[in-house]
């Protein structure tokens, strides 16, 4: 028989009995009689406590939350929220075409000028308001009549026109072409 | 504080359940004290000595204080 080709070893009773008693004792304190075991046991039921409030803590926060959201809607609101920033989009690009539109005009009529050259032109309006006119004819003397109200002041050139004789510019020619002409 | 941010909202949630947990651990403890401080009195009364009754007396006292103090500042 197979069992009787196995090895075996005779032992003494008491140390099986040792044996035996050993491992009763493992069994019933597994981590040792010693103080260190029972700490690390009272240890190990403080973190199970410990941990089965946290996850009871998030169970109820994660109901409570999935609540407000049902109540709330978040869907809706961001819809909303949506909605409102497509409105002041569209209102800002209605402002800056508004503000467009009123710029346009005053380039139109005003030349650019830059700071240095507006404020030249100011002072020489000035001092063209404030100098006392010369006799329109020498020959005249001191007779000097104000015709200031009645004559008015030559055409002044735009500026930026003056070196430029007017028609000075070519016409463009415009070339017939065909029906089927080639562009 | 509803959404900001939905993690940022469920831990909002967790601390607020948390905190109320705490709270219930702490009037449970101070029932506990109280419901001490009453036996002693009664000990008292009955004119039963007991070793060292002032200093218990006492150190359920200062115990109360505490989780007074611990509620203010949850």
């Amino acid at each position: 028989m197979a069992v009787d080709d196995d090895e075996y070893e005779l032992l003494p009773r008491q140390e099986i009995e040792n044996l035996k008693r050993d491992l009763e004792r493992l069994k019933k304190h597994p981590l040792g009689d010693m103080k260190e075991g029972e700490t690390i046991l009272e240890a190990i039921n403080n973190l199970n406590a410990n941990i089965r409030k946290l996850i009871d803590i998030f169970t109820r926060a994660e109901a409570d939350l999935v609540k407000d959201y049902e109540e709330n809607n978040p869907a809706e609101t961001l819809k909303v929220v949506k909605e409102q920033n497509e409105q002041l989009a569209q209102g800002l690009v209605a402002v800056a075409d508004m503000i467009k539109d009123i710029q346009t005009p005053k380039n139109l009529s005003m030349p650019q000028r830059s700071p240095v050259e507006q404020m030249n032109f100011d002072v020489a309006m000035q001092q063209s308001q404030m100098q006392p006119r010369q006799p329109a004819y020498p020959g005249m003397g001191g007779y000097n009549p104000d015709f200031s109200d009645q004559i008015p002041p030559p055409p002044q050139p735009f500026p930026g026109l003056e070196s430029r004789q007017p028609y000075e510019a070519p016409m463009p020619e415009k070339k017939h072409k065909g029906l089927f002409g080639k562009r | 504080m509803m959404l900001s941010n939905p993690v940022a909202d469920f831990f909002a949630k967790a601390v607020v359940h948390a905190k109320q947990n705490r709270m219930s651990e702490f009037n449970q403890l101070e029932a506990e004290l109280i419901m001490l401080g009453e036996q002693i009195l009664a000990l008292k009364n009955h004119r039963v000595y007991v070793d060292k009754l002032v200093r218990y007396e006492n150190q359920i006292n200062e115990m109360k204080m505490i989780i007074r103090n611990k509620k203010k500042e949850l």
